[in-house]
């Protein structure tokens, strides 16, 4: 697709230790067009996290091709950066400064002057409900608090494309729905939110386009509704287990309270 | 103080940008990571305030260490060239120990990877920001160290050399923070994830070491004459040493007779750093930030951690051994495999194991005496005595960790005496690093005072056992590794080293002082287990509510 926002050809990852390799991401092609909201989901170690970090630029050591923005990511990883936010799935912040201060930092880093850094991130702030603490260090804050600024952080550059990992960690739910919201009415103004999770629910609500991963491979790439098609399930949950060829849930939990009770 | 700082930098932004730094970037990270080394453990038991104490106690303690190296520099210019290189040795060495063991977490902060990375930031601002922020830290030692060396300079030889001789100290700085960067990035190049955070660990218990031994060793050359002359005409292997550089130009600079091997000399000094700078930033910048993200990674252990059963089995044989209850048995097994692996825990005690074979090392070559002058003295005190230096180490060094949190755990379990717990994680370090250290230094007694020493050995190891089970109990009984390891940092280590030297000292001449009145120690042995099954008893048995709780 040429007008494509981010196209990943034969993208693979392998991790060292020693003399043993691990090959997490196994020749994955794909093309996601501006406006989509993509769930990118899959089970744990499935390479979710990886992909998103070498879609971000965090990691650089990759084979195959990935273009973000229209920028080759191994060839011009500061234009791709300029184009994107991230928002990783931990609550990595320099905790030490307050929400404002690291603020203006992450928009000074993307050339944003000052003056507007500050009136975006207390507006921002204000919506996000942490007007209140917006000067106090956030070694005190909450996990949600937190996740709060890093995701106001991840988009008061206005990127164009989004990046997401598990963004709704710690969040409560009424934070969920305005992150869910927000990430629509985004989507709807042409910007690409690249959404990795687990909660199944919320990119089932949200993602326009699924993409399930498992072991390193792409397994199904839909939306919900043709990934269903033809299956016997109700949810996005049913349809993963299916999937994922992992569906003796029961029995496993049956097994897991026998040992306890032993 | 941070706007200063910044300041300091602003008249070298060419140079920066000349090296590919974005120099706004620059001064945005950079002034963001001085204002969080500025709010650093806010909020903890007046940590702050502790930690600005131990800096200012480091600058003092490097100030007096400077003092000292002054009165070898004022023995006259006849041996000038040999002290101002001991001096720019020792700057080379303390800056890069300092970064070794103290600023590598600066260059080596994971928490940039998901915030500075995915920003448009070249590799190059990033790493010239690290590098610069750590700078910043080793100029203060540096230039403390240098402080009264450059006033007794000023006063002797006149302003203008002492300038250069700043001038010199800097360019030193400079030039061994950029050398320690180099080997740094190598290595990242190289190997990868764990085994970098081992190389790291490993190198900084060596350099501790070194460090002591030279520590140790730097007054006897001051005293070697020979070492002075032949050190006093240059060699060419001088060219490859970097002390060498700026003593042999800053020399003739003072003492007259600047010749061609001067210039070079000189040369070197001003460009190697400027060459380091270089590479740095063209050659091993590119991957530093790959490589980085890779310390990040997980990586897979399956393949390392072979003959694991076998260890498993010998852990279970000697838990058996020295424990009572499953509660003790269960944490003594707990804490060997946790001690095995903690690189935190391994950066603290391992250099003390280094330290006691450098200490009695030292103390057998002082003097030129013979063997039979070693046999005829009480010096096997020493080796019984010394390796008690890593017992206490062990005992403060236990209750820290950077997985302090993960201490709930014991709070949760239904154990009716948590002394039990406490009591395995020390028998588990004792076992697993005092005890064989003392018999490796004691079968060397054995060999040179022969197995009538026995006996003193076997006083010696109860008694240091006593008095650490004395201590123990004195201290608030605390879970192993429970307590944040910043804590460590908060000047108290001046005062833990302090009573270690006089517990040491003081049971090493209650010993002296058994064999001087003729005493048969065997007869005072049966008294000191007494004492050793009463208070290690007394610590097993420690209840709830003395346990300090940190989770």
């Amino acid at each position: 697709m040429s007008n494509a926002i981010i196209t990943i050809n034969n993208l693979s990852k392998s991790y060292r230790n020693g003399k043993t390799e691990k090959k997490v991401l196994h020749n994955i092609n794909l093309s996601v067009l501006p406006g989509q909201i993509i769930g990118y989901i899959g089970p744990n170690g499935a390479g979710k996290s990886t992909t998103v970090k070498i879609l971000s630029g965090i990691i650089s050591d990759f084979e195959g091709e990935a273009m973000v923005a229209g920028y080759d990511i191994r060839k011009e990883p500061l234009k791709v950066k300029e184009h994107i936010g991230y928002i990783p799935e931990n609550a990595s912040l320099y905790e030490t400064l307050s929400p404002m201060e690291f603020l203006q930092f992450v928009g000074q880093l993307h050339g944003l002057e000052v003056s507007r850094i500050e009136d975006k991130a207390i507006r921002l702030l204000e919506l996000f409900d942490l007007k209140q603490s917006a000067h106090d260090r956030m070694n005190t804050f909450s996990k949600g608090m937190k996740q709060k600024v890093l995701i106001i952080s991840g988009i008061i550059h206005n990127p164009d494309v989004i990046f997401m990992d598990e963004p709704l960690d710690g969040l409560d739910a009424n934070a969920v729905i305005i992150v869910k919201e927000i990430l629509m009415q985004l989507a709807k103004e042409g910007k690409t939110i690249f959404y990795s999770s687990h909660i199944m629910d919320v990119v089932e609500k949200i993602s326009d386009r699924i993409i399930l991963i498992n072991q390193g491979v792409v397994i199904a790439d839909g939306s919900y509704e043709e990934l269903s098609q033809g299956k016997d399930t109700t949810s996005l949950e049913q349809l993963f287990t299916f999937l994922t060829g992992k569906s003796d849930h029961s029995q496993r939990a049956g097994e897991i309270i026998d040992i306890v009770e032993q | 103080m941070v706007k200063i700082i910044l300041s300091l930098f602003r008249p070298f932004r060419k140079i920066l940008e000349w090296a590919g730094v974005n120099y706004h970037q620059f001064e945005v990270i950079l002034q963001a990571k001085l204002t969080m080394d500025n709010r650093k453990v806010l909020g903890h038991n007046n940590q702050k305030k502790a930690m600005k104490n131990a800096l200012g106690m480091q600058v003092l303690i490097y100030t007096m260490m400077g003092g000292f190296m002054s009165m070898m520099l004022m023995k006259g210019s006849g041996a000038l060239f040999f002290f101002t290189t001991i001096f720019f040795s020792f700057i080379m060495i303390m800056v890069i120990m300092g970064l070794i063991s103290e600023f590598n977490t600066i260059l080596f902060d994971t928490r940039d990877n998901s915030i500075l990375l995915p920003r448009p930031i070249s590799p190059r601002t990033l790493l010239f920001v690290r590098v610069m922020h750590i700078m910043i830290y080793l100029m203060v030692i540096s230039l403390s160290l240098s402080i009264i060396p450059l006033i007794v300079f000023a006063i002797t030889y006149g302003v203008a050399p002492m300038l250069i001789l700043l001038a010199d100290v800097i360019l030193m700085t400079i030039f061994s923070v950029f050398l320690t960067n180099i080997i740094y990035m190598l290595l990242m190049k190289f190997t990868s994830g764990e085994r970098l955070k081992d190389i790291i660990v490993y190198s900084q218990i060596v350099m501790a070491i070194i460090f002591m031994g030279a520590y140790q060793l730097m007054p006897r050359l001051a005293e070697n004459e020979a070492l002075i002359s032949s050190l006093s005409q240059i060699k060419l292997w001088m060219y490859l040493v970097p002390p060498f550089w700026m003593s042999a130009s800053l020399t003739p600079i003072i003492n007259g007779g600047f010749s061609l091997q001067s210039t070079i000399f000189l040369m070197l000094s001003v460009a190697m750093p400027v060459l380091g700078l270089w590479i740095l930033s063209s050659v091993l910048a590119k991957s530093f930030n790959q490589n980085l993200a890779t310390l990040d990674e997980g990586d897979t252990k399956s393949e390392k951690k072979k003959g694991k059963a076998e260890k498993a089995t010998l852990v279970d044989f000697l838990a058996r051994i020295f424990t009572y209850s499953t509660d003790e048995r269960t944490s003594f097994k707990t804490i060997w495999q946790i001690s095995s692996r903690d690189r935190k825990f391994k950066q603290a005690v391992y250099p003390a194991l280094g330290y006691v074979f450098v200490i009695i090392l030292m103390t057998f070559i002082n003097g030129h005496t013979s063997l039979a002058d070693i046999v005829e003295s009480k010096k096997f005190l020493l080796l019984i005595h010394v390796p008690s230096f890593i017992l206490f180490i062990l005992t403060f060094s236990l209750r820290f960790s950077d997985n302090f949190k993960a201490s709930w755990i014991y709070q949760t379990i239904p154990v009716q005496r948590p002394g039990h717990i406490i009591s395995g994680a020390f028998k588990a370090v004792t076992v697993q690093l005092y005890v064989p250290i003392f018999i490796i230094v004691n079968m060397v007694t054995i060999y040179i005072w022969g197995v009538g020493v026995i006996g003193q050995i076997i006083f010696g190891l109860c008694a240091a056992l006593m008095m650490n089970y004395l201590i123990l109990l004195l201290q608030p009984a605390i879970f192993p590794f429970s307590d944040e390891k910043s804590a460590e940092q908060s000047g108290r280590n001046a005062t833990k080293s302090l009573l270690m030297f006089f517990t040491i000292a003081g049971m090493g001449g209650l010993h002296y002082l058994l064999i001087y009145l003729n005493v048969n120690v065997l007869y005072v042995l049966p008294l000191v287990l007494i004492i050793l099954f009463l208070l290690s008893r007394k610590y097993r048995l420690t209840p709830w509510n003395k346990m300090t709780n940190f989770a």
